[in-house]
């Protein structure tokens, strides 16, 4: 066990300084390293491929509705296999321009994987549709976030989202008006001024301010991507740092071995 | 009837998709795209560039993604060309990103009448992400010691004077993996080249990141950018332009069902309430 770890320890150590000191011997022996690195890639995608064939010939051999799809698969995968060979003798590479292997890649690749991709559209308009609900003050600032960088960031979107601020504006005053009120804070929340607010804003001023905002949507739609979404991201990819920094350390000092097993 | 409007059948909302995205594409009219200034600065970086400069493009995109990034790759293949820039294009997170990139580089080279291996040169495609990047700030040759067609990359005029990414004018990512940050992280915070990124629109809110922090000289953020890098170099009439009102019509699409969504909810609520 302890192989593996002082070698894992070595490497790691070795990539740091390497980093840190870009003087020779390091920028040398770096390269060799990645050099290495790529051929472990090499054989990790042999194995790749030996665990997908293996895991699809026993499922043909259980039979069913499945083994079809596995037959399906694997024809797929070694009829291209021996096509890629034949081009790669024909043209030195199986990508090389003129390779008759990228008639494959064109007519089979190309339009399954744009298939497969636009069935998102689909899917994501539907799961939209259900899902999201202005539920609480969250939801709600996130809709509208949302729905303004949506429309400000597409053609003639902007004129759009001005109408349906407003509908969306007299929607949420008759959600609060319709609450309870159990407090006399929720008197005023509920029966005064936020509602009237959203219903004046809603009826009166987004109408009548149309034009002015609606040149203004792309603007407020860049400074969400660019301002409130780059904070919120910046924290998350510094705890995402953080993290992997722990991790890569754990690695180093071996305690973190699940890649051994 | 207010109830209604938060049960429409999935059916229908295919359908409604079906038809805001495809109706545009027959009616064949596009609306000139707002520049934003990331897409502006790519723009204006490369034309600051001398003539002869070597630009690298690195495709790490596949064929699912090449509605949203082949028109940013032929608009900057456009304005590189004209700008008689050298151009060397490789992809290193994903094998389909050579291919995607043989789509449009000789095509366009001929429209524009470039020479393979004098004014452009397809290095091809490794494996190792990081470690390429990594190996490309120190040696290009380490890494591609020959094209895509077997060709010595040292004998090509195309690479003349250009040993290591840090005497390219300027590196251009598009991508539609996180190939993004691996050229942030391990190329240009380690050899301080310029760095562009162009990208899909699921990714791209994560490049403002470096965008803001001046770690990249600009954005092409998915179609929305190519559409708006078309109209920089004259062509307002291109694919992303007719895709962006595509996208358009299923963007207002889908804020108008979520508006009947929300109203279905909302009377759905009350009438639980009341019961």
């Amino acid at each position: 066990m302890s192989g593996p770890l002082v070698l894992v320890f070595l490497s790691g150590l070795f990539i740091v300084i390497s980093f840190f000191i870009p003087r020779d011997p390091f920028p040398k022996v770096e390269l060799w390293a990645l050099r290495w690195y790529y051929i472990v890639v090499g054989f990790a995608l042999l194995l790749g491929v030996d665990s997908l064939v293996l895991h699809h010939l026993r499922r043909i051999r259980r039979g069913g509705m499945q083994a079809f799809y596995s037959a399906v698969l694997l024809i797929g995968f070694f009829v291209t296999l021996v096509w890629g060979i034949v081009a790669w003798k024909q043209f030195g590479s199986p990508f090389a321009p003129h390779s008759h292997f990228l008639w494959i890649f064109m007519n089979v690749e190309v339009p399954l994987e744009a298939t497969m991709f636009s069935l998102l559209a689909f899917f994501i308009a539907s799961a939209a549709y259900r899902a999201f609900r202005a539920r609480s003050f969250e939801s709600t600032l996130l809709l509208v976030s949302a729905g303004l960088v949506m429309l400000g960031r597409v053609p003639l979107g902007q004129y759009v989202a001005v109408p349906l601020l407003s509908a969306f504006g007299v929607l949420l005053a008759f959600e609060l008006y319709h609450r309870p009120v159990r407090t006399p804070l929720d008197r005023v929340l509920y029966r005064g001024g936020p509602v009237l607010v959203l219903l004046f804003s809603g009826i009166l001023v987004l109408p009548a301010v149309f034009p002015q905002l609606a040149a203004r949507i792309p603007g407020v739609a860049s400074w969400i991507l660019t301002v409130p979404q780059v904070a919120g991201k910046r924290g998350i990819e510094f705890g995402l740092a953080l993290g992997g920094l722990a991790f890569g350390y754990r690695i180093l000092f071996g305690m973190e071995r699940g890649y051994l097993r | 009837m207010f109830l209604t409007l938060g049960r429409i059948p999935k059916p229908w909302i295919y359908g409604l998709v079906f038809l805001a995205a495809a109706l545009p594409f027959f009616l064949k009219r596009t609306f000139p795209a707002q520049i934003t200034p990331e897409v502006r600065a790519v723009y204006d970086f490369i034309e600051s560039l001398p003539e002869g400069t070597p630009i690298v493009i690195s495709t790490d995109y596949g064929p699912s993604t090449i509605p949203e990034m082949q028109p940013a790759f032929e608009a900057l293949l456009t304005h590189a060309f004209r700008k008689n820039l050298r151009v060397m294009v490789m992809t290193h997170t994903t094998y389909q990103g050579l291919m995607v990139a043989q789509l449009s580089l000789d095509r366009m080279a001929e429209k524009f009448h470039k020479v393979y291996g004098k004014d452009y040169v397809l290095w091809g495609f490794r494996p190792g992400a990081a470690a390429v990047v990594v190996n490309l700030g120190r040696d290009i040759y380490s890494v591609f010691d020959t094209d895509v067609k077997g060709t010595p990359l040292k004998d090509m005029p195309v690479m003349k004077g250009v040993h290591s990414l840090k005497d390219v004018g300027l590196v251009i990512s598009l991508t539609a993996t996180s190939a993004g940050d691996i050229w942030v992280q391990y190329g240009q915070a380690r050899y301080g080249f310029p760095l562009a990124l162009g990208s899909t629109a699921v990714i791209s809110p994560g490049h403002y990141l470096y965008y803001t922090a001046g770690q990249v000289i600009g954005l092409i953020p998915a179609l929305k950018g190519a559409s708006e890098y078309e109209v920089l170099v004259g062509n307002p009439t291109g694919p992303a332009n007719l895709g962006m009102v595509s996208q358009a019509s299923v963007h207002i699409l889908l804020i108008v069902l979520i508006f009947l969504g929300n109203v279905g909810y909302l009377a759905q609520r009350h009438t639980r309430k009341r019961a």
